[in-house]
């Protein structure tokens, strides 16, 4: 492997380029169009994920100066709070669920089973109260964790949230700091290998590995030539290009992802195929804010509004289904719950951005990967761009051969692809089931004839591996682990524990042991995690103290 | 009865009422005798102290198992319990070897392993607890008396409050509406009702399969297998702390080490290999006097297509069979028990429970079943009728994607959870001559002088390791030892390599 173009000028460009190039030294170029629109004009705002931070750690940056330069915050939990009761006659009306969604595990392990079963069978109301994380979140209260595997402090690990542009410039600076090649272009010409395009003139209908990309002409005719090409650009125009000669047309996906936008509001949220959310209304804002070391998931009568506050700026993201919300309606949303009340004091454009759905075919094919948000930009709740770029590379370099056709190799990353995306896909799926579930027989604007947003998403059929995990832990509080999980088992369990989905029954062999003093046990955890988290600074104070060092 | 009863019997609650039915006349199949690093874990979960129980056993340490002439005539290897050298910036050590090699490196992959060294010299102590050292990068198991075993197991769960019913199984009663069992009864006219059947009835599965009609995977045209026979002989030399497994003209000859005997037995395909040339060649390759006549078993390699269903679940063989070459039938009753445990029923008897179990042993069962199979088939041999078939036959798709996946460039497909991970693989593949056509290319910039340094001080490493160590038998005599003081710091882990 001695060369490898990127194809781009986005977030996930920028990573692919110096993550690849610290992990295989080699030759790394970056074709751009125009280097200033690296950045959007929105803004926008990703959570890498603690997993994902120990794959970002390779790539050998200093964690307290790209957090800095990214304006970004420690992520300990999720805040889930309901909002959705917001008619007049409900104001004083108490949220169906707040909770935090702590990264990490709550509770400890009794006798070798999971604390959740005891918490069911102690018939305590607060899960969360038994989550160091959590409590600290609540708190807004930070520290990093220890090493003394004796301490409480050891059991914390964090997520980071960051302004994705702010991140991307801080990259660019790196990139060419450690010797990526930097080319500025306007459009790109691809040029097939030579014998293979003898070969398509006479089987229309190539198989997949034969057919290579030799090389991209930049706008002065100057010919790169990589041994691997990785196209991050919004376009895909080289991987769909690539694909064109095989057996996937680049019409056939687009059409999927528009034929969402055809159906009615019940066929839309009714089929498992179907996307939930279609837009997001993003904005930011630097007044009356605060930083928080979570963000903050409300679900509102159409939708979710998550938001972010970083250290310098808050940033919002209204999801919507626009079957069921309109832009104009979607604005007002974000007006009545962001502060201040008027989007006039956002720092950039409020953007509404149409979300499309997964590609579902291959993203290795010959000598070309496709990655970020040109193959798809669904609702992403509990990850990001980023963080996919991130784990895309990580397995990229892992199945990275000698011969960049190799056929086995591309296979196990495409199916390993595949089942990340569905994965990611599950656990929204099923979060965003459980949320309905929790909401119930509000009304939520409901008629008889044109059912809620809420009330499409309690009637989406399942997949079967999401089927069989509900009702597992309806059942019994058991978690079905699936080996290509990218989401943590906790964050099953502190989901569903947190919006009060209480399994049915709790381990039968509960009942056959010896608790008397588990309530105790439990009581002692809760006022070591009450004392230690009253012992632990703000983290806007942290925070400062960490950037002084 | 076999192991699998005490076991299932042996994870009691306080409150349930267990009643272990087992007749002194059907007598136990005791092939499993070498066991898994898992087992130590499962030992310490039941609060057994292990000298005490490697006193009764006869136990002698295992380090891993010594393949013999399964690449080709005259290859021989060791799959250990850990792993080959230290990753370079997350890139597997083996890489590093492969690139060495392709230069003119003359080592072999075992160099690297400690446990393979040790082994190999016959020494043994308990891993260090200290993570940096290079005695810390191994595990262990042990090489039991499977008999004494399950008496030392039966002892322990009566202590317990187990109740024990010697006899047969004569009737099975059903619920008529759903099928559920309710009862069995006896030739006595005892009848025992129960809300929740464990059936460890071995090959025959009276409950799981002669009453509830569950079906059964056949795997046997993979894994040709279906016949052995055992015998037990006289110790001689010394005491070794790995079992082998030879291969032979239709399969494969065991040789366990005990205290007070050596294990032996030839598994095998009868469609290849008449009975009586397999005993010939069975009393032909014994270290000492036989001290039975060998005992005949035959088997078919596969599982039932549910092990639980409705309110019974099998264990053990009633569950499915898969041949000791890897040691693996205890670990998958201790898993099932686990995984029972984990998922115990309460009277409504849910499908997702049930589904769930399924579905984790399920798993279990076929990467078992691959890894197996990769023996077989990652030969070279064509001497015999049964090599040529093996070597040549068709193989699982998921087997296949894995070797090739290998074959292209050394990578090995990573599991979370499973028995066998990527050290194992790397064992066999790396001992039966499949090579990978390339190395990782994140590593081609580094020198040869570079990775040779490397490769060397590793080395260097494993060999001081291995020389700092005890020979077997006196660590062993030495903690078994009535008056001993010798403690064991070392983790009991379910994995089956070292905890770094």
């Amino acid at each position: 492997m001695q060369s490898i173009v990127v194809l781009g000028n986005t977030p996930s460009a920028w990573l692919a380029a110096v993550f690849l190039r610290k992990r295989l030294n080699c030759d790394v170029t970056i074709v751009a169009p125009i280097l200033q629109t690296s950045v959007s004009k929105v803004a926008s705002v990703e959570s890498i994920s603690p997993d994902a931070l120990e794959i970002h750690d390779v790539i050998g940056l200093n964690e307290k100066e790209w957090m800095y330069h990214s304006g970004g915050m420690f992520e300990l939990a999720a805040q889930f709070v309901d909002a959705s009761q917001d008619s007049a006659s409900h104001k004083n009306t108490a949220p169906l669920f707040d909770f935090m969604l702590a990264h990490t595990k709550t509770g400890i392990d009794f006798d070798g089973l999971a604390f959740h079963h005891f918490f069911k069978l102690q018939n305590e109301t607060s899960f969360d109260d038994f989550s160091l994380a959590a409590q600290m979140a609540k708190q807004n209260k930070f520290v990093l964790p220890v090493a003394d595997q004796t301490s409480i402090l050891s059991t914390l690990d964090y997520g980071i949230s960051i302004d994705t542009n702010m991140y991307t410039r801080y990259l660019v600076g790196f990139a060419q700091h450690i010797g990526i090649n930097v080319e500025e272009v306007a459009a790109l010409n691809v040029i097939y290998d030579g014998c293979t395009q003898a070969k398509h003139q006479d089987h229309p209908q190539l198989d997949d590995h034969c057919v290579s990309i030799q090389s991209v002409v930049l706008d002065d005719g100057e010919s790169l030539q990589a041994d691997l090409f990785i196209d991050a650009s919004d376009e895909l125009a080289v991987f769909n290009h690539l694909s064109s000669l095989s057996d996937v047309t680049p019409e056939s996906t687009n059409t999927k992802r528009g034929a969402t936008r055809q159906r009615s509001a019940r066929q839309v949220l009714t089929q498992q195929d179907s996307t939930l959310f279609d837009s997001v209304l993003i904005g930011a804002t630097q007044v009356g804010h605060a930083a928080k070391c979570y963000k903050s998931i409300q679900t509102l009568k159409d939708g979710l509004l998550v938001t972010y506050r970083l250290a310098q700026q808050t940033y919002y993201q209204f999801y919507y289904n626009s079957q069921f919300t309109s832009e104009r309606q979607a604005s007002v949303v974000l007006k009545r719950h962001t502060q201040p009340a008027s989007l006039e004091n956002m720092l950039h454009e409020s953007s509404h951005t149409q979300l499309t759905s997964w590609d579902e075919h291959d993203k290795w094919r010959a000598n070309c990967v496709a990655v970020g948000q040109g193959i798809g930009n669904p609702a992403l709740l509990f990850t990001g761009h980023i963080e996919l770029t991130l784990r895309a590379m990580h397995r990229l370099v892992d199945l990275i051969a000698v011969d960049t056709k190799a056929v086995f190799n591309r296979q196990e990353y495409n199916r390993l692809s595949k089942e990340e995306v569905r994965r990611y896909d599950e656990f929204q799926v099923g979060m965003l089931k459980s949320l309905s579930l929790k909401l119930g027989n509000q009304p939520h604007s409901a008629t008889a004839t044109q059912p809620s947003f809420w009330t499409c998403v309690a009637r989406r059929p399942l997949s079967q591996s999401l089927k069989h995990k509900l009702a597992l832990f309806n059942k019994r509080g058991t978690l079905a682990a699936y080996e290509t999980d990218p989401i943590r088992d906790n964050l099953w369990i502190n989901l569903f524990m947190g919006l009060g989905l209480v399994p049915q029954s709790y381990l039968p062999l509960l009942d056959m042991q010896d608790n008397s003093d588990l309530d105790a046990k439990m009581q002692r955890l809760k006022s070591m995690i009450t004392h230690t988290t009253q012992q632990l600074p703000d983290v806007n104070t942290f925070l400062r103290h960490l950037y002084k060092a | 009865m076999d192991d699998s009863g005490f076991f299932g019997a042996c994870f009691r609650y306080k409150k349930c009422a267990i009643t272990l039915i087992e007749s002194e006349d059907i007598g136990t199949v005791g092939l499993g005798e070498a066991t898994l690093p898992h087992l130590r874990f499962f030992n310490k979960k039941l609060g057994i102290d292990e000298r005490d129980f490697m006193r009764r056993t006869e136990s002698t340490y295992k380090m891993g198992i010594e393949f013999v002439n399964w690449g080709k005539l005259g290859d021989a290897y060791i799959h250990p319990f850990g792993d080959y050298g230290d990753p370079h910036q997350k890139i597997p050590f083996h890489h590093l070897w492969l690139k060495a090699k392709q230069a003119g490196l003359d080592d072999r992959l075992c160099e690297y392993s400690l446990p393979v060294k040790a082994a190999a010299a016959n020494k043994f102590e308990f891993p260090s607890d200290d993570k940096s050292s290079v005695l810390s990068t191994f595990s262990y198991a042990y090489h039991v008396d499977a008999g004494l075993y399950a008496k030392y197991l039966r002892e322990y769960s009566q202590n317990k409050g187990v109740e024990r019913i010697e006899g047969k199984i004569a009737e099975v009663s059903q619920a008529p509406d759903s099928g559920y069992i309710t009862s069995v009864s006896l030739p006595s006219g005892q009848t025992i009702e129960a809300d929740f059947f464990i059936d460890c009835s071995g090959f025959r599965g009276l409950l799981i399969e002669q009453t509830l009609n569950t079906g059964y995977q056949d795997w046997s045209h993979w894994l040709q297998c279906d016949s052995a026979q055992a015998v037990g002989c006289e110790r001689s030399g010394p005491l070794l702390p790995y079992s082998r497994a030879t291969a032979q003209t239709a399969g494969w000859q065991w040789r366990i080490p005990l205290r007070h005997r050596t294990g032996n037995g030839y598994v095998y395909a009868s469609d290849f290999i008449e009975d009586e040339e397999v005993t010939q060649t069975l009393l032909q390759n014994l270290d000492g006097k036989p001290l039975n006549s060998p005992i005949q078993l035959r088997f078919k390699t596969g599982k039932r297509n549910k092990v639980w269903h409705k309110n019974c679940v099998a264990i053990g063989l009633s569950s499915g069979f898969l041949e000791p070459l890897e040691s693996t039938s205890i670990y998958l009753i201790q898993e099932a028990i686990t995984n029972l445990i984990a998922l115990f029923p309460d009277n409504t008897f849910d499908d997702s429970t049930s589904n769930e179990f399924n579905r984790i042993m399920d798993a279990e069962y076929q990467r078992i079943r691959d890894f197996l199979i990769l023996h077989y088939h990652a030969t070279e041999r064509d001497d015999t009728p049964f090599w040529n078939y093996v070597r040549q036959m068709s193989i699982p798709d998921s087997l296949q994607h894995k070797m090739d996946l290998f074959k292209q460039q050394g990578h090995i497909v990573q599991y979370k959870a499973g028995l066998f991970l990527q050290p194992s693989w790397l064992a066999v593949y790396a001992g039966q001559r499949i090579t990978p056509r390339h190395y990782h290319p994140s590593i081609a910039g580094l020198s040869d002088e570079l990775i040779v340094e490397m490769l060397r001080e590793t080395k260097s490493n494993v060999a001081k390791g291995v020389q700092a160590m005890a020979g077997h038998e006196q660590p062993l005599s030495q903690y078994l030892d009535q008056n001993s003081t010798l403690t064991n710091r070392s983790e009991a882990s379910a994995s089956l390599y070292s905890k770094r």
